[in-house]
């Protein structure tokens, strides 16, 4: 019996041995697989994202990140779970606007601030659109807010009820004069049928709905300083003279973060895989495919645009109170 | 619909796709060839491998599981008069006198043969209906879908075997259920007590799980008798029953049409279908004093249906996101974990996904005749597993599959929290299927409500105004006036109608 066992019990003493050396050194790091954890379910684009961003940095660090979805409380839940794990550096957190900054001035009481997260780099800019169907009078914005002021009460999918796409064309629609009734939906896809179905008067869009819809569709707007270089055809809202005032934080976007109080080291390297990630050409056409503008911005970029997203957005948040208080 | 099925030959034509179907329905069968275990929790337990698959794959390895799973039970119910499903108790009315007379292998094969061309039948149904409802349910707003949903929810409880009452508590539990989490229109938080899990809900994969294979082991350990092994021989049905199923074939059409009608009713499912099926076939019949006592007819009559009950069972699932039966909940929260949203928007955007599940459905019914006739004598020895093997077996793979889904140990401990809920329920007498169909119909029900309400301004008038919804509506309203009835008058009615269909079928 014991001479069966001798050879496995020798190997378990050395991967003891090693393991214990190798721990001793600490700065091996990464020495196990980490977690990408996404805040939205896994219907959403932004998982396949992730898929893509983290294999390749996996390839830099040595070790398999695995992509896990865990949707909740308008990803919140999400960010409550990387606060509740240690600040070991296993745990990367794909921070979305929603969640990380306007859930938190929607309810201080969440427990958490942006300040409690250390930004690894910036991922992406989802830029918003104002989009009417192809059979709508509409043919510019100028006809669209003409109309819509002179009839109150057009209905639009405002994707989720308190949501930064929603605050945005909010701001957009008080701003020109205009009050319409926001319908919330889950995200952009779930009220793209009723749309299109007629039920709505116009949307809330975004590069998707331009690639996946765009020939049922016109879009009038982007919500941008300048225009886009994907689609130089469309004019943005502030050249015609109806400015949300958002600026980058008037967009989805989402930085890559992990728990603040991670050590030094680990954070530095994790920033160096992430960002010869991120500067690649092949990856921005890849996640262009998922109409997602990959936009790498260095750490203290991350931390301005944080801040500025906190101070800029709370105005949305009262829009958003008195457009539901508009149809009582 | 021609480009559905073209776009699906890409999706599923490849040799993932085709082996995970196939391994499906192998382990369907056993799966309902096991007392106790059926299609649903054999569905049930492979949901959480399919996030880790390509779409059609994964889906097709759960489609496989229902189509083999729901014929599967036949097996146990001719050989030991314990139906492995409830859906194949019909079966077992004729299919047991003939194993009994000797003929267990031609019973068997009766079974299979019929399964595997009533499913198909089932399935062409599908092909053509769905893409045409999902056309015209993309014109359906939110009130539409709010009484589309509340008669789905309404249809459950009814027709559950056990009372109405009952049914409807079960219901109203499943929607306090799907009502945890964050609030979709305020983003505040309902029923969480400030637990940070709770946020999300609870999974879907972990209640079902808990529902129905933890307790189910809880009541098979209740029941004894974990060490029998029963006494049986393995044999080889003979082909010619094929030929047999081919000559029944008005038997064959009208229980698949049967069954694919009653599949795609909301509510109802394969044990309505197959009892109606066998009733339908005994009262057109020229001999009809011998059934039950061991005629194909009465086999071929209820595997058929019960069969191509799936396939109708997936017409409203799949064009219109609402579930037919819990097993239909089950492959449409699988849809939703690899990222899929059901519905008419589904075959809009991915008809090719679309054509690769229809294809999967098709195969799997094929599979069924293959590997059914090819592997029946290993289907026969499983029944010889005994209860004290098998249990732990289970409850091993419904804990990994529940942390599979999220990596997270507070689904693990939701999924022992609803065992216990569910072991309760059923010995209470508490039907389970209406709480699944709500717990999966509440996030749809309540925003759809609440959306059309937006819409109007506040105003009721929305649901009246729009002719379609006003209809579903008044459609739901007769739909409980008639559940009220009183039980016993409502058996004399029922017996007057099945007097009138079958006059009506003798003609």
């Amino acid at each position: 019996m014991l001479r069966v066992l001798k050879i496995p019990i020798a190997l378990i003493f050395i991967l003891l041995l090693v393991g214990g050396l190798s721990s001793l050194g600490y700065a091996k790091y990464p020495t196990r697989p980490l977690m990408w954890l996404c805040p939205w379910g896994p219907e959403n684009e932004s998982v396949a994202m992730g898929r893509m961003v983290a294999e390749e940095m996996s390839k830099i660090l040595g070790e398999k990140i695995m992509v896990n979805a865990m949707p909740g409380g308008s990803g919140a839940k999400a960010l409550k779970h990387v606060l509740s794990q240690p600040a070991d550096g296993y745990l990367l957190l794909d921070a979305w606007v929603a969640p990380l900054v306007f859930v938190v001035l929607n309810r201080p009481d969440i427990g958490y601030t942006y300040r409690d997260f250390e930004p690894i780099g910036h991922i992406s800019f989802m830029p918003f659109t104002l989009v009417v169907r192809k059979d709508s009078p509409w043919k510019t914005l100028d006809e669209f807010v003409k109309h819509a002021r002179a009839n109150p009460g057009l209905k639009y999918n405002a994707t989720g009820a308190i949501s930064v796409p929603h605050a945005v064309m909010a701001t957009f629609l008080k701003k020109a004069g205009i009050r319409a009734r926001g319908v919330p939906y889950p995200g952009l896809a779930g009220g793209i049928k009723d749309f299109l179905g007629g039920t709505l008067d116009f949307t809330i869009g975004n590069f998707w709905v331009k690639a996946v819809y765009g020939d049922q569709t016109r879009t009038l707007c982007v919500f941008l300083n300048e225009r886009h270089p994907w689609f130089p055809e469309i004019p943005t809202a502030k050249e015609q003279g109806y400015d949300p005032g958002f600026g980058d934080s008037g967009m989805g976007w989402d930085t890559l973060a992990v728990k603040k109080g991670t050590p030094k080291p680990i954070v530095e390297k994790l920033r160096a895989a992430y960002k010869q990630v991120a500067t690649s050409e092949a990856m921005k056409a890849k996640l262009k495919k998922l109409n997602f503008w990959l936009v790498h911005k260095n750490p203290e970029g991350c931390m301005k645009l944080w801040e500025d997203s906190t101070r800029n957005l709370k105005e949305g948040i009262e829009i958003l109170k008195w457009e539901k208080a508009q149809f009582k | 619909m021609h480009g559905i099925l073209s776009g699906g030959l890409e999706t599923f034509l490849g040799l993932q796709q085709i082996l995970l179907t196939g391994f499906g329905v192998f382990m369907g069968i056993i799966i309902g060839v096991l007392p106790g275990i059926g299609p649903l929790l054999g569905v049930i337990l492979f949901t959480s491998v399919v996030i880790h698959i390509s779409p059609v794959g994964g889906m097709g390895l759960l489609i496989g599981v229902y189509v083999g799973g729901s014929c599967g039970g036949a097996i146990s119910a001719i050989l030991l008069r314990i139906p492995g499903t409830p859906i194949a108790a019909a079966t077992l009315l004729d299919g047991y006198p003939m194993a009994k007379k000797g003929k267990s292998p031609e019973a068997v094969g009766l079974a299979i043969v019929a399964s595997s061309m009533g499913g198909l039948l089932g399935g062409a149904a599908l092909v053509f209906v769905s893409p045409l409802l999902a056309e015209i349910a993309l014109k359906f707003g939110p009130p539409e879908y709010f009484a589309l949903t509340v008669t789905g929810l309404i249809a459950i409880a009814v027709v559950a075997r056990e009372s109405t009452l009952k049914g409807l508590l079960s219901a109203c539990f499943g929607l306090i259920i799907a009502s945890i989490g964050t609030d979709p229109f305020t983003g505040y938080d309902r029923f969480t007590f400030g637990y940070g899990n709770m946020m999300g809900g609870i999974r879907l994969v972990a209640l079902l799980v808990g529902l129905f294979a933890i307790s189910e082991m809880f009541i098979q350990i209740e029941q004894g008798g974990l060490n029998i092994k029963p006494n049986i021989k393995a044999f080889r049905p003979p082909f010619s029953t094929v030929l047999t199923v081919l000559r029944n074939f008005v038997n064959l059409i009208r229980a698949s049409a049967i069954g694919t009608f009653i599949g795609a009713l909301p509510g109802t499912g394969g044990v309505a279908s197959s009892f109606i099926s066998y009733a339908m076939a005994k009262a057109s019949s020229k001999e009809p004093e011998k059934f039950g006592t061991g005629m194909p007819e009465g086999i071929i009559a209820s595997e058929a249906a019960n069969n191509a009950c799936c396939g109708g069972a997936l017409i409203p699932s799949l064009a219109l996101a609402i579930p037919g039966d819990p097993i239909t909940a089950v492959l449409l929260g699988a849809l939703m974990l690899i990222g899929l949203l059901p519905g008419p928007e589904l075959f809009r955007q991915y008809p090719d996904i679309v054509g690769g599940l229809f294809l999967a459905y098709l195969a799997a019914n094929i599979f069924l005749f293959v590997l059914g006739l090819l592997f029946t004598p290993l289907f026969v020895s499983i029944l010889k597993i005994r209860k004290n093997r098998l249990i732990p077996m289970i409850i091993l793979l419904s804990i990994v599959g529940t942390f599979a889904v999220q990596a997270s140990i507070f689904d693990v401990w939701s999924m022992w929290f609803f065992g216990l809920v569910g072991y309760v329920m059923r010995k209470r007498g508490f039907p389970l299927a209406p709480l699944v169909i709500a717990r999966v119909l509440g996030p749809i029900v309540e925003p759809a409500f609440r959306r059309s309400l937006i819409l109007s301004g506040g105003s009721f008038s929305i649901f009246v105004e729009r002719p379609i919804a006003f209809v579903i509506l008044i459609f739901n309203v007769i739909l409980l006036i008639w559940t009220s009835v009183p039980p016993d008058k409502m058996r004399s009615a029922r017996v007057a109608l099945v007097r009138l269909i079958s006059k009506r079928s003798y003609s």
